[in-house]
């Protein structure tokens, strides 16, 4: 008979370090979400498509020899061919090289509109939240008035004093565009106010400014992110819409808004001419939508796996 | 229910007041005056014109006219067509514009709720794929694109339908599927998303352990719950079909207002094109009004919640 002693056994208790250990990378919220934009297949194409867009508007127009504004009346009405890689428009000027000067103005308009109204936005929809109460009930009754006023009839009627021109158009949509940001942003930081980490922050002493900016701000990041990623098709709309009906950027300039307008007097004869425009202007808005759609997914931590 | 209705009301005035403010004053910040673009006439007659429109007073004064004729209905004269009213026009182009308008939103929002429906019915089938094709399309091409290419293949090409002109309802048909799009693809996707919300709902299975027919479990329970969220996208949805008739009666040549408004633009003619915003204006600020009603009278919730204080 063995005699069972104690020294035989061993203790198995449950190991301290090894259960606590991290076995996965620690990921920050952006690394996280980056991760799951990565995992989303048709995110990820608009955003290619969109990255080789911006890269076209910024070499395209030096990629054949005509200015945008060239115009060879021998020319004119040409089907794409290989001097002409899209043709070329009523007065012969290279529609190659229109289509991406119109992708840059057309992209110019829209991220510089959709950032501006999200600067304004988030700062008065910021301290309309964080102070609340009476502060808080004066600037959102103004801004349900600006809302109830036509968004595009209001971008005309500023267009038609102002005057035509790039920069004009981008400040007509932002006087009247950051009104949505605003309530969103208000509503988010409202929510965000009640928690501890501000009620900390307020007993160290930080200023109203410094929380709005440091605190509540980042903490709402994302849905603010998706909202300027759908404002930039609809700005880019806009800037479409407004050059279709005359108002928009003037000749010899040419948007993608321009351009379709020119190409519709001579669809008829030439349909060529409308087809890169409304390509471009049409993939660019997909994109930005489904880019936002993948943000939306991607940002919102509680549909994190 | 009443004290959200009277909240309402006084937005409404307020929002119009301001945009009637608004226009007024960017309107005199232009330079020049409406009489700079005519023929050099001797001083006493540029006076004399300005008098009669009041235009010699001082801005404030002018403001005060202008507000008391608005009351009054009354919405000036036309710079551009001689001796016509702008409340003439309106009342010539308006009932077109209307026609179009009207045919799109029903257009646009029962088949856009049917599509929805069907789509959430059967997910994954057909009927699925096909809102889903429309949604990316009426999302991403803008309605000038669509009425274009509309015009271009179905009257041109195929000449199934007339090209442009006004008059008969085969006149209608493009144009208001054209300027449609945008709100069926949107409103399809929302109320399938809607639908499938629902759907998943304990309610639904205590209805068909009742033994409800399917029938009465869609349209009594699903289709009445599912429909809520969707009557808050209706505002902005006719407000991108309203200021879309601008181009669509442009492009399939419509004497409706919409192409009025851009060839007051065109021609600078001032009155019209105050008039014509105010009066776009307050039709959508009145629509938006309407649906917010709507939503109040249909939701319990928001009854309850602002009639109740």
């Amino acid at each position: 008979m063995v005699e069972i002693t104690r020294e035989k056994f061993e203790r198995v208790g449950p190991n301290i370090e090894e259960s606590q250990a991290i076995v996965r990378p620690s990921m920050t919220y952006w690394q996280d979400a980056w991760r799951r934009l990565k995992m989303n297949k048709v995110a990820m194409a608009s955003l290619v498509f969109l990255i080789l867009l911006g890269i076209m508007a910024i070499i395209g127009p030096y990629m054949l020899p005509y200015k945008y504004s060239d115009q060879n009346l021998m020319m004119t009405n040409k089907p794409p061919s290989a001097e002409h890689w899209f043709g070329t428009d009523y007065l012969g000027r290279d529609l190659f090289v229109r289509t991406w000067m119109g992708a840059r103005i057309s992209l110019t308009i829209g991220i510089a509109a959709a950032l501006l109204d999200g600067i304004i936005g988030v700062i008065y929809g910021g301290i309309s939240g964080y102070f609340g109460g009476q502060i808080d009930n004066i600037m959102m009754r103004i801004v349900d008035i600006l809302y109830g006023i036509p968004y595009l009839i209001l971008v005309i009627l500023l267009m038609l004093v102002m005057g035509p021109g790039v920069v004009t158009i981008i400040v007509a949509m932002v006087i009247t565009g950051w009104v949505g940001m605003a309530r969103l942003v208000r509503g988010q930081v409202l929510q965000l106010k009640e928690q501890e980490f501000v009620l900390a922050a307020k007993t160290l002493g930080a200023s109203p400014a410094r929380i709005i900016l440091k605190h509540l701000i980042p903490n709402t990041l994302g849905p603010i992110i998706v909202s300027i990623t759908f404002d930039v098709p609809a700005a880019i709309f806009t800037e479409a819409f407004l050059s279709y009906i005359g108002l928009g950027v003037q000749p010899p300039l040419a948007s993608w808004g321009t351009l379709a307008n020119d190409a519709t007097n001579v669809l008829l004869m030439y349909p060529y001419q409308l087809f890169f425009p409304a390509f471009f202007i049409s993939m660019t808005m997909l994109s930005f939508n489904l880019l936002g759609d993948g943000l939306r997914d991607a940002l919102d931590p509680r549909l994190r796996k | 229910m009443l004290r959200y209705t009277l909240e309402r009301t006084m937005y409404m005035i307020i929002t119009l007041w301001v945009i009637v403010t608004l226009t007024f004053f960017l309107m005199h910040m232009i330079p020049g005056d409406p009489f700079t673009s005519e023929k050099r006439v001797p001083e006493q007659i540029r006076q004399n014109m300005l008098a009669k429109y009041h235009l010699d007073k001082p801005l404030i004064v002018q403001y005060g006219y202008y507000l008391r004729n608005l009351l009054h209905g009354d919405l000036g004269i036309s710079l551009k067509y001689l001796n016509r009213t702008v409340n003439e026009i309106i009342a010539n182009g308006f009932p077109a514009s209307f026609q179009i308008g009207m045919q799109s939103i029903i257009l646009g929002v029962f088949l856009g709720l049917i599509l929805g429906i069907v789509a959430a019915l059967n997910r994954n089938g057909f009927w699925d794929y096909v809102s889903m094709i429309l949604a990316i399309i009426g999302r991403s091409v803008p309605n000038f694109i669509i009425a274009t290419l509309l015009q271009y293949w179905i009257a041109s090409k195929l000449r199934w339908l007339p090209v442009s002109g006004w008059g008969t309802f085969a006149h209608t048909i493009l144009p208001s599927i054209a300027l449609s799009f945008a709100s069926l693809s949107i409103i399809s996707r929302l109320m399938r998303a809607s639908m499938l919300d629902v759907i998943g709902q304990d309610y639904i299975k205590t209805a068909k352990s009742k033994g409800l027919s399917s029938f009465e479990i869609i349209w009594r329970h699903m289709i009445r719950n599912a429909i809520l969220p969707v009557i808050t996208v209706l505002g902005p949805l006719i407000a991108g079909i309203v200021t879309g008739t601008f181009v669509v009666e442009r492009i399939f040549g419509i004497p409706g207002l919409g192409k009025y408004f851009v060839q007051s633009i065109y021609n600078n003619d001032y009155t019209m094109i105050l008039g014509t915003t105010i009066f776009y204006s307050a039709i959508l600020v009145f629509l938006v009004f309407l649906v917010d009603i709507t939503y109040g009278l249909i939701d319990p919730r928001i009854r309850l919640a602002k009639g109740g204080k």
